[in-house]
């Protein structure tokens, strides 16, 4: 995100004699930052706001009275003339760095943080040589756990406070406390109130020394023996930008690596610590075709040509493949391809939310036709106005988006939870209403008739529409807030509140979960969302923002590469779809290839699988769904591919290999090739960047996209050339592709 | 002429009368100057728990990356060293060892040292990486007395401690003896708190 310049004035200022220019407001020790000049720190994180607690920022700052200064809570201002290495700097920090260290208990050889410890790293540049105390140290009893995945160490807190400020204030969780005062100052748990938040893990990684450790972590390496490769989290559609630790063959911690339009510089410990998928034993290693009824052990060679034998037999009616949400854009891509090209079906699909009209208008690029898609960003949510989460709960299932949520009403956003169920948001939500499973739909549809009968709508498209909004209103005339009110036990005037302010606000992000639209009874539910919004003009404004939060790291670029019955990589229609997820797993195929999915754990009959006659597998364990394979081929994890993920915000991240691949298994899009020249296709890709060559001539939506382009941010695919950096989806004047409301039926 | 062969000759009588430097190796064997470094020993502290505390130091200082460890946690059932860590795994790889000494000088604990095996050859490669077992001494052997096994090169190189050394942290000691290095804490891990030290558990 680029800093604001253009609203914020600009300050002048000089840090140990270079010129600086920052924006009004920045503190010292960013300037300095800015400026390339270290100022050691350890209560002030740049994601919070200051503190001034450990005394360790000192700079001098002349005509200022009382020097040293502590340059974490000092605002720039014009002229400031800043020295951070004279003599009284250096002898403060001395002073800071040996009261830190007078109950230090120095077990750096055996803590966790030592490598890359601030505390020995600030001793080592700014600290005194020399201790001159030398009674006894302190001694408290060995790491005291503080929740199922964190230690804590109090002889190593500094009590700097930085994991308390960040439960409370960031992540808004009970459970960390700051105990006691003065020099017996530290960490404690909340008698009354467990720390079980999901971003635990972010006060392990901010703690500057190891007083909060990780459990996972322990004792498994040191800094120095790990190799870091940036990537992103597999965890959930947010897409986090992570650093992936490795050693020799294991995955032993994600750390954030920030990213301020995506995850702001935190995690949730899902992603955090759910690598164990990776590192399992049980992976499989060698490939296993059945054999007497039994799958046995084969080589690569003999597994890709029964596979290429037994889907070569069928005729493509009787073939259907289904996707991933998991897999790489590349690969799902190219299992489409394989499926579309080589065995001539479109039965193709994968396991996702419910959206009407899955085709897009591809001259106009109309973004009025694609329900599927978040039309504002996660950053645009800072400074949205009105949040109404309409049956999604962001904390379990794209938790980092809850913080963002949360940074929204520290930003003075009014938060609305509408849902079935009760979620962890609720306390600190301005509006909580509880509604009957399956209600979300009626609930949108309310909400638009209330926007129709009071006039409140807004917007170009509105009044481009406007000519048939009465029509539209007759449509909706039973979803009067009374009626609803009295099904869902709430009261009409607060339907009718919410109606006007999501038609008032500068911005109003409305977003459901997308797997609520399987719900019985939310079947339109992305379309009655989005009529909302291009109603109450929360498409095109900036800030706001309507559409699905999807479920896993790529289900947008599965989408979007055409992993669809009824659609080819971008959206574009076809003429003869196939059949979706549901048609083919309840026996509408006779040969089904399953590339990383597990569709046993949605059918009511799983060993209805036994009937077909070919199932291929392509997975890293021996999932439910393989159990019942005639082949089974093992393949890699995100750790150890190269690819890339769309996430919910239709941002493509390159996905890097961390690791070396697991001996014997191969990534997927390796296995298509391979099963695709055995059905002469003559694919010649030698590796994933040729894959992404190709979808960027072929896939509209992806044009420009190239690896060096996805740099180590990202870039978010474009609709028209729309005003992105805003939150802006696209021009206003575009959306009306077809003159008519377009969605709901 | 004469004159060379009785030169030549008196040398050859001088040389019969010495004592030869070879010796008859294998049955015999030469003993090692006392900066002679061999292979490596992990040593245990005289009560038999292993000194070696798992913190890879060692393994970041050797130049040849010939030490791989894996670490882990001690518990009351199964105490190993003192403190929190041990050395589950513990492998030095003699064929990438340049026997430099940098593993003895780094580790804090005094737990690793070159000793005066010399005898590593094998027709297998994968014999010449040492596991624990083969590289910890037993159990009382610990004794460091006159068992040339510990002593260790340690005590012959180490740079005398100045008799008043400026101490980053304070030990009881009060001198540097080139064992406790900087980290007087390590090994010793959960320390009964001090009745005398302000706060207690
Ligand atoms: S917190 Fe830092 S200084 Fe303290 S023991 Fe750990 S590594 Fe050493
Ligand atoms: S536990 Fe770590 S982050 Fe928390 S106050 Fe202590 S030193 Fe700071
Ligand atoms: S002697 Fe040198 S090369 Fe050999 S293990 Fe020790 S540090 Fe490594
Ligand atoms: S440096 Fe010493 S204590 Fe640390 S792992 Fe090596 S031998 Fe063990
Ligand atoms: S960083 Fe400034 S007082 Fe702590």
């Amino acid at each position: 995100m680029s800093q604001p310049t253009n609203d914020v004035p600009m300050v002048n200022l000089t840090i140990d004699g270079r010129q600086v220019t920052v924006p009004k407001g920045t503190v010292v020790w960013k300037a300095a930052q800015l400026a390339g000049i270290e100022i050691p720190i350890y209560c002030y994180h740049p994601k919070m706001p200051p503190l001034g607690a450990c005394r360790m920022c000192f700079v001098e700052i002349e005509k200022m009275p009382k020097p040293p200064q502590t340059s974490c809570t000092t605002e720039v201002t014009e002229g400031m003339v800043v020295h951070t290495d004279t003599e009284l700097v250096k002898k403060a920090r001395q002073g800071t760095l040996e009261f830190l260290l007078i109950n230090h208990p120095l077990d750096c050889p055996i803590c966790d943080k030592g490598g890359e410890c601030e505390l020995q790293d600030f001793t080592l540049r700014y600290g005194p040589g020399a201790s001159r105390f030398d009674l006894k140290k302190r001694h408290f009893q060995k790491p005291i756990p503080v929740s199922e995945n964190v230690l804590l160490d109090r002889e190593r807190c500094i009590a700097c406070q930085r994991c308390v400020r960040f439960t409370q204030d960031i992540a808004r969780e009970p459970g960390l406390i700051m105990e006691e005062r003065g020099f017996r100052t530290m960490v404690g748990v909340d008698p009354n109130a467990p720390f079980d938040s999901i971003f635990s893990g972010n006060t392990v990684e901010m703690c500057p020394v190891g007083a909060l450790t990780a459990k996972s972590y322990r004792f498994m390496t040191r800094p120095w023996e790990l190799r870091r490769t940036p990537s992103v989290c597999p965890g959930c559609a947010v897409g986090c930008n992570v650093r992936v630790d490795v050693r020799v063959d294991r995955v032993l911690r994600l750390m954030s690596r920030t990213n301020d339009a995506i995850d702001d510089g935190w995690l949730c410990d899902r992603g955090r610590w759910g690598y164990a998928a990776v590192n399992d034993p049980d992976r499989l290693r060698v490939p296993l075709v059945r054999k007497n009824g039994e799958l046995r052990e084969v080589t690569w060679d003999e597994a890709l040509d029964a596979v290429a034998q037994r889907l070569r037999t069928l005729s493509p009616a009787q073939i259907g493949g289904i996707g991933s949400t998991h897999t790489t854009n590349e690969e799902a891509y190219l299992f489409q391809k394989i499926l579309r090209d080589g065995l001539k079906t479109n039965n193709i699909d994968h396991f996702h939310g419910v959206f009407p009209a899955a085709s897009m208008n591809a001259s106009s690029g109309a973004t009025g036709a694609m329900p599927w898609v978040f039309t504002g960003t996660i950053a645009g949510l800072d400074h949205a106005q009105e949040i109404i989460l309409l049956g999604a709960d962001p904390y379990q299932q794209q938790p980092v988006l809850d913080l963002r949520i949360k940074k929204a009403l520290r930003n003075g956003a009014r938060l609305t939870v509408i849902s079935a169920e009760p979620s962890r948001i609720d306390r600190i939500a301005h509006r909580v209403m509880r509604i009957k499973s399956g209600g979300e739909a009626a609930i949108a549809r309310t909400l638009t008739q209330v926007v129709v009968a009071e006039h409140l709508w807004r917007g170009t498209f509105a009044e481009v529409n406007e000519t048939q909004l009465a029509r539209y209103g007759e449509r909706l005339k039973d979803y009067t807030p009374e009626r609803i009110a009295i099904a869902f036990g709430l009261e009409a005037e607060d339907l009718r509140t919410v109606a006007r302010t999501i038609a008032g606000a500068h911005g109003a992000v409305i977003v459901y979960d997308e797997m609520t639209t399987r719900t019985t009874g939310n079947e339109t539910l992305a379309a009655d969302v989005l009529d909302l919004g291009l109603l109450t003009d929360n498409v095109t404004q900036p800030n706001a923002g309507v559409g699905p939060l999807f479920s896993d790291a790529n289900s947008l670029g599965a989408r979007d590469m055409g992993v669809l019955p009824d659609v080819a990589p971008g959206y574009r229609a076809l003429a003869k779809p196939g059949l979706d997820y549901a048609a083919m797993l309840g026996g509408g195929v006779r040969g089904l290839w399953v590339m990383g999915a597990d569709p046993a754990r949605h059918m009511s009959d799983p060993a209805a699988l036994a009937k077909l006659e070919t199932l291929v597998v392509q997975d890293m364990r021996l999932t439910a769904t393989a159990q019942y394979a005639h082949v089974v081929l093992p393949a890699l994890s995100y750790a150890e591919k190269t690819g890339s993920f769309t996430n919910l915000e239709r941002c493509v991240q390159a996905v890097r290999r961390a690791m070396p691949p697991l001996p014997g298994a191969r990534a997927d899009w390796e296995i298509l090739r391979a099963v695709g020249n055995r059905l002469g296709l003559n694919w010649t890709y030698r590796s994933p960047s040729d894959i992404t060559k190709e979808i960027a001539t072929s896939v509209p939506l992806y044009a420009d996209l190239t690896r060096e382009a996805l740099g180590s941010q990202g870039q978010r695919w474009n609709f028209a050339g729309g005003r992105e950096a805003d939150g802006v989806l696209s021009d206003g004047g575009q959306l009306p592709a077809n003159g008519s409301l377009p969605l709901s039926h | 002429m004469a004159n060379e062969i009785i030169k030549g000759l008196s040398r050859t009588l001088r040389e019969m009368g010495r004592k030869p430097t070879t010796v008859s190796y294998p049955e015999q064997h030469r003993s090692q100057p006392a900066r002679y470094r061999g292979r490596h020993v992990l040593h245990r502290y005289e009560n038999g728990l292993e000194r070696c505390v798992g913190c890879f130091l060692c393994a970041g200082a050797c130049p040849a990356d010939a030490i791989y460890i894996e670490a882990e946690e001690n518990s009351e059932a199964q105490r190993v060293s003192p403190g929190e860590r041990f050395a589950r795994v513990f492998d030095v790889n003699m064929l990438r060892c340049i026997f430099c000494g940098y593993c003895q000088q780094a580790c804090p604990t005094g737990a690793i040292t070159l000793e005066k095996e010399y005898e590593l050859a094998s027709l297998r490669p994968e014999d010449l990486i040492y596991h624990k077992e083969q590289l910890l001494e037993a159990v009382g052997e610990q004794h460091h007395g006159d068992n040339p096994a510990t002593i260790g090169s340690n005590t012959a190189w180490q740079p005398q401690p100045p008799a008043d050394p400026p101490l980053t942290i304070p030990q009881q000691r009060g001198t540097f003896d080139g064992q406790a290095a900087s980290a007087a804490a390590v090994g010793q891990g959960n320390l009964i708190p001090d009745p005398s030290s302000p706060i207690q558990d």
